[in-house]
């Protein structure tokens, strides 16, 4: 209840600030936007008039359906279709020369003409990308329409047959009976699909995105992080202007045990940091489309994401006690820790990625930063679809360091 | 049993040390002053027995409790008002008391009828959902120490209250002290550099200078065991059988010739007929009154014109001058 009314009191103070909110909700989505805007730029993005590459390996090349098939994904209009051989598609693939490429059988046309389902192979690298979730909704999409015309193929057939042999007061045209098989087939289309599409991915690979990947799952992950641990710097001043307005003297002269007051202090930048960190996701799914830059796609582990979230805070609070404690100026509490939250930012990774940078060194640096296990769980389960169990390693290495930060600051905290 | 007990508090900052062994006791409905000059360790020794900082030897009891052993029951019964403006800028005044008197445990119904009823006290219910930066400084004041008593405690701590107030503002401090401690029975210490607020508000007093008790008992007493007050007479000259001769007088202690007059406390009350002065004589008495009668009537025998009197009360001013030979404030 005492720690409550703490808490309650410290997010009042933090929101009656509107630096703060600029500083650290704010600020982060013009970083995402602006990042994403410039990495997608620089790697020369597909913007919307612009085609998705998309290779095919068309094994069925002298089957009508097969070619039809193609010949749809063309028309479709966002795909480029680049027809190769398998042994090319393979040995770029295995090279990353190209992250994901699509197989139509043999049997292809034999199948489907058969009324049995045919299967076409999409391997992807990313395979969790906004990109090529679309690219298979946009395969499968032709699928149907393939089937679709098939069926009600068949049926006028049947029709013409049924009607040619019929008495000549029947030979109308039943509309009713038309719309009914028409519907009919409609249903059996959706219901057992003749064309499906296998999605094939690797589990757990690292691969620079193809110039039309979303830039917007790397960008969302790493200034999350980024400003979430600036959220510590928030929380440890507002420790340090309680000491130096004397309220924390109040506070200290209430009935209120050690643990108390240091849980009332601390809880506020929890409670922020998930705030901020749901703030930034949501927005980055409603309103970041809107500036043209796409869309964040949470991927099919959201449980992941909030676990991973909430390390992120636990971590963000810990290390804003050990600001406050070991933090003695103006100074050191305000510009100092906010260069050195950024410089630590930028070491892990948060806003450029490190296999991007590609040294050694770097990367080496990145181990002592808990900011990189930070982004790395985030894009895992958002780029790679990790889920819980695959991020748990970076989530216990974040927990240590919440501790180690926790252990440090407490022991270096000045209660006067 | 007294509300309050120092024992031999001791507090070093380092090699410092800014209290050397401090012990007193305060009772229950008392109005007790810690007078001192700036440094004196006031604030500290305010500080261990409120449980800020632990002593470096010596123990605080409070309504019987130790400090250090059982803080909360011992914080309970305390309220503290803070040398500087202790309060969140950025919140009303009514969300302040609302907060600090949650921080004391109270709730619901209670806290709200408090809350109102301080606010009521402070005269600040018009203003009450106002931020308090944008309030002046003496309602900031009054925030100040409304936010020590929100709670209700049986026992206040005010450390410098009217520091950098105006006199309006300090006019109501007083009043309110006096209300309640006498409406309330609630137990103060006080403390401030200025001698007359002690004067006018405590029934005893602790001098304190350089971390060390110097005196400590009712007002009445200190001021008592100088005597009576001091004459400063101006004359044409003044030589050594003069000087004899008042040093004789019953009501006179000592007669000196002073060179200047340049320890002229500001506060003392004085009666001033300045004519011009060849020469002043201090006149120590026993008692001020009856020591004038006496001077004048020699002089007169002697032919002598007074060119000047200046009658000093004694005061805790002097009494502090007395102890330490400096003057409480610079
Ligand atoms: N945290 C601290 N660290 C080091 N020295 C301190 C600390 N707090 C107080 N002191 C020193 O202890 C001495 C007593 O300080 P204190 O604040 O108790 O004086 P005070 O009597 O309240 O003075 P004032 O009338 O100016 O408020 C001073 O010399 C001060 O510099
Ligand atoms: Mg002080």
């Amino acid at each position: 209840m005492k720690i409550l009314s703490i808490v309650w009191k410290d997010i009042r103070i933090f929101f009656k600030e509107p630096g703060y909110l600029i500083y650290l909700v704010v600020l982060p989505l013009v970083f995402i936007q602006l990042f994403t805007t410039l990495f997608s730029a620089s790697v020369g993005s597909a913007t919307s008039s612009e085609k998705i590459r998309l290779v095919v390996v068309n094994q069925d090349p002298d089957g009508a359906l097969a070619q039809e098939f193609v010949r749809k994904l063309e028309e479709i209009g966002t795909l480029e279709v680049l027809p190769t051989t398998l042994d090319e598609a393979e040995a770029d693939y295995k090279d990353t020369r190209i992250t994901r490429y699509l197989t139509i059988p043999a049997d292809f046309t034999k199948k489907i003409e058969a009324g049995q389902p045919a299967e076409v192979t999409f391997k992807a690298l990313d395979s969790l990308s906004l990109t090529i979730q679309s690219m298979k909704m946009i395969i499968e999409g032709v699928g149907n329409s393939l089937q679709l015309e098939r069926n009600i193929l068949d049926s006028l057939t049947q029709f013409s047959e049924m009607q040619s042999s019929a008495p000549a007061e029947l030979q109308i045209y039943d509309v009713d009976v038309l719309t009914r098989q028409a519907q009919s087939q409609f249903k059996a289309s959706d219901e057992r699909p003749l064309v499906a599409v296998k999605l094939e991915y690797p589990q757990a690979v690292t691969v620079a995105p193809e110039d039309d990947f979303s830039m917007v799952q790397f960008s969302v992950p790493g200034f999350t992080v980024l400003f979430a641990f600036l959220v510590a710097q928030a929380s440890a001043r507002s420790i340090y202007d309680e000491k130096k307005t004397g309220s924390f003297r109040r506070l200290l002269a209430a009935p209120l045990s050690k643990l108390q007051l240091l849980s009332g202090k601390l809880l506020p930048n929890l409670f922020i940091v998930l705030f901020q960190i749901l703030i930034i996701f949501v927005t980055s799914i409603i309103l970041l489309p809107l500036t043209g830059v796409g869309r964040l796609s949470l991927g099919e582990h959201p449980g992941a994401l909030l676990a991973i979230s909430f390390c992120v805070a636990l971590c963000s609070t810990s290390l804003g006690i050990l600001i406050a404690a070991i933090a003695r100026t103006e100074a050191q509490i305000g510009g100092v820790s906010a260069l050195f939250l950024w410089l630590m930012g930028f070491l892990g990774g948060t806003m450029v990625p490190l296999d991007i940078m590609n040294s050694p060194m770097l990367t080496g640096i990145s181990r002592f930063i808990p900011h990189s296990y930070a982004v790395n769980a985030y894009k895992d389960v958002l780029i790679r679809g990790a889920d819980l169990n695959a991020v748990l390693p970076s989530l216990g290495i974040l927990i240590g360091f919440s501790l180690i930060f926790f252990l440090i600051g407490l022991w270096r905290f000045d209660f006067n | 049993m007294a509300i309050v007990e120092a024992q031999n508090l001791v507090k070093k900052f380092g090699d410092f040390e800014a209290v050397k062994g401090i012990s007193f006791a305060v009772e229950e409905g008392e109005v007790f002053g810690l007078l001192g000059p700036n440094g004196a360790g006031k604030t500290t020794t305010i500080s261990m027995l409120t449980g800020l900082f632990p002593p470096t030897s010596g123990t605080a009891m409070i309504n019987g409790y130790d400090i250090q052993k059982d803080p909360l029951q011992a914080k309970q019964i305390c309220g503290l008002v803070p040398q500087d403006l202790a309060l969140y800028p950025t919140l009303s005044a009514r969300a302040n008391l609302e907060f600090f008197g949650r921080v004391y445990g109270l709730s619901g119904k209670k806290l709200k009828e408090n809350v109102e009823d301080i606010l009521r006290v402070v005269s600040l219910t018009d203003r009450a959902d106002q931020a308090i930066e944008k309030y002046s400084g003496g309602m900031k004041r009054r925030v100040n120490i409304a936010a020590g008593l929100v709670h209700q405690p049986r026992l206040l701590f005010l450390d410098e209250p009217t520091v950098g107030v105006d006199p309006q503002s300090r006019n109501y401090i007083f009043e309110s002290v006096q209300r309640l401690n006498r409406e309330r029975g609630m137990t103060i210490i006080y403390t401030s550099h200025y001698m007359e607020e002690v004067e006018l508000l405590c029934n005893r007093v602790a001098i304190v200078d350089q971390g060390k008790l110097i005196a400590l008992d009712t007002i009445k007493n200190l001021v008592g065991m100088l005597g009576g007050g001091v004459l400063r007479i101006g004359l044409k000259q003044a030589d050594a059988v003069l000087l004899d001769a008042l040093s004789q007088l019953p009501a006179v202690q000592n007669a000196s010739v002073l060179q200047t007059v340049t320890m002229t406390p500001p506060e003392q009350k004085e009666t001033t007929i300045q004519v011009a002065q060849p020469v002043t004589v201090k006149v120590e008495t026993r008692n001020s009154q009856q020591a004038l009668i006496q001077v004048i009537n020699y002089l007169e025998e002697q032919n002598q014109t007074l060119l000047s009197l200046d009658i000093l009360e004694n005061n805790l001013e002097s009494v502090f001058l007395h102890l330490t030979g400096k003057q409480l404030r610079e």
